[in-house]
């Protein structure tokens, strides 16, 4: 921020919000907006007036050459009786970077555009593009002044010291000093920040325009530019409007989907292991083979003395087979039956009488469960809720997930719509 | 990798002894992937309707349940726009004695009782509660939209 402006002697700084288009004087509110709080402000000179700029151009007085504004910079000023508007072009290889500056209008105080929302909504996205253009061309090196602050018309600049800038010939001074006009005004440019108004006198807040173009990388990385993208951001439009947004749709989609598969909810702990290393193991008998038992795990017919496990249901497995589950859930898989005995389980909060959900569950087992292993003969006391499998798995727990899940889609068609 | 005896045996029981109005056929090139159908239940208001589905047989299966998602669009409480479906004995539920054709089988049961009460399609569910005629007429509606071809 710097204290030196390129105004005459005398004359009292007027400070303008770039936020909310307030001006004042910056002797009685300083450099802070005093209406929005903003600090988004420029301190208005005679070679730069950030505010006024009407649309219908009048017709164009003359369009002249500058070599001293580099290669290929051609300044183009139109002017009417009340209003100036000069514009500097300038090449860069293939592209052409057009900015305006100073730009007065007596005209556009009358409010020629019907809607100031869309006018600066456009303006604004015009401000980004050419930010991320330039940056995009490598053209980040902002100090090349293109300003003529040397040029041969310096002479003509209305500063009486070395600070003083030099106000463009072609330029004439705009009527700034009076009550600040309600009028339209142009927000900013490009060129504010590659082409600073006056090399001799830092303007305000130039660092923070120099700063845009990082910030815009660290978005986008390099080569790849966005700036509905960042207009999305910026403007607060819902999540997926943009088109870029980190979250798609389908991003979205896939990590719900992603967590929905990952969550076993519901699903019993692991079988305690030595409980699973000592089930007991007996052979196949041929009464077995010829009731045509399997393996319900992997579906293979038990073989004669073959050995399998045993589980406290009296359903027999490969041991293979059923530890692999056992170690990653302690239940019967036929029968849902836990093999470790209750005094060693660790204490799992189960909710009796949960809300059944036996239309959605099909549990054809019954068949291959032996008729001499009938329930009341197996080891002891039944361990309660592990009877028929349509007694667990929906349990409150499920319940609870299932509301999660539906409010997280519900906020996420209410951001959508 | 090759392909566990038990998905074979299933795919083999499958083809030999189809469930009616159920069809699973594996792919070519994939034999853990399969394209499924399933008819809309009578007495439901998917009947007449025939469902395509997906099936994928994940590498741990059975120890992990398959994943399985509908593909022809379909009105119901328990199911999303993305056709992913809320059954518990694809979840927690889970368990390796349970089969591909058990499974097809669960979710031709949930067409033909929906659950408005655990919903998935939360939308669904609310419209299912609060008025389940209309309910019905749009699930039937979108069947003869989607699933009559």
């Amino acid at each position: 921020m710097s204290s030196l402006t390129n105004n005459p002697p005398g004359q009292r700084e007027l400070v303008y919000c770039h936020l909310c288009r307030d001006e004042w004087y910056r002797d009685e509110h300083g450099l802070v907006c005093p209406h929005c709080g903003g600090d988004f402000v420029e301190i208005i000179e005679n070679t730069n007036d950030p505010r006024n700029h009407n649309p219908n151009l009048p017709e164009v007085f003359g369009v002249e050459s500058d070599d001293e504004a580099g290669p290929a910079a051609t300044y183009i000023r139109i002017e009417s009786p009340n209003f100036s508007f000069t514009s500097t072009q300038r090449n860069f290889g293939s592209r052409t970077q057009q900015h305006s500056r100073g730009a007065t209008a007596e005209a556009g105080r009358d409010g020629v555009h019907s809607n100031p929302d869309d006018m600066i909504l456009e303006l604004f996205t015009n401000m980004l593009r050419n930010i991320v253009g330039d940056a995009h061309a490598g053209g980040v090196g902002g100090a090349t002044p293109e300003t003529p602050s040397t040029g041969p018309e310096q002479g003509q600049t209305t500063g009486t010291g070395p600070t003083r800038s030099p106000v463009h010939p072609h330029t004439p001074m705009p009527s700034i000093f009076g009550p600040p006009p309600p009028v339209f005004r142009w927000p900013y440019d490009s060129s504010a920040r590659l082409n600073p108004r006056d090399a001799n006198s830092p303007q305000p807040h130039e660092e923070t325009v120099l700063d845009l173009p990082t910030f815009l990388a660290s978005f986008f990385g390099p080569g790849a530019p966005d700036t509905g993208g960042l207009l999305a951001r910026v403007l607060g439009i819902p999540p997926g409007a943009g088109g870029d947004y980190v979250y798609s749709q389908a991003d979205l989609d896939r990590v719900i989907t992603q967590l929905m598969e990952q969550h076993q909810g519901n699903a019993p702990p692991p079988a305690n292991k030595e409980v699973i290393e000592s089930l007991p193991k007996i052979k196949v008998t041929a009464k077995m083979v010829a009731d045509g038992q399997d393996c319900a795990i992997c579906k293979e017919d038990l073989v004669k003395e073959e050995e399998v496990t045993k589980l406290p249901c009296n359903h027999t497995y490969h041991f293979d087979c059923v530890s692999r589950w056992l170690e990653a859930h302690d239940t019967c898989p036929i029968c849902r039956h836990p093999v470790t005995p209750e005094d060693q389980r660790p204490a799992a909060p189960q909710s009796p009488g949960a809300p059944n959900r036996a239309q959605s569950t099909m549990w054809p087992f019954a068949h291959s469960v032996p008729s001499r292993h009938n329930r009341s003969s197996s080891s002891g006391p039944s361990p309660p809720s592990s009877g028929s499998p349509g007694d667990q798995g929906s349990g409150s727990g499920n319940r609870q997930i299932g509301h999660r899940w539906s409010e997280l889609f519900r906020r996420r068609d209410n951001d959508r719509s | 990798m090759s392909l566990p005896k038990r998905i074979i045996k299933e795919t083999e029981r499958l083809v030999a002894e189809p469930v009616p109005g159920i069809n699973a056929v594996p792919h070519d090139d994939n034999l853990r992937y399969f394209d499924v159908t399933i008819h809309g239940p009578a007495q439901s208001p998917y009947e007449g309707g025939i469902f395509r589905l997906e099936l994928f047989l994940p590498e741990d299966y059975p120890m992990t349940p398959p994943k399985i998602r509908f593909l022809t669009k379909i009105y119901h409480p328990n199911i999303d726009k993305l056709g992913r479906i809320c059954l518990d004995v694809l979840k927690g539920n889970w368990s390796p004695a349970l089969q591909i054709r058990t499974i097809l089988l669960s979710i031709q049961a949930l067409l033909g009782a929906p659950n408005p009460d655990d919903p998935l399609a939360n939308d669904v569910a609310q419209r299912w509660k609060e008025d389940e005629p209309a309910a019905i007429q749009t699930a039937r509606d979108w069947t003869r939209t989607h699933a009559m071809v």
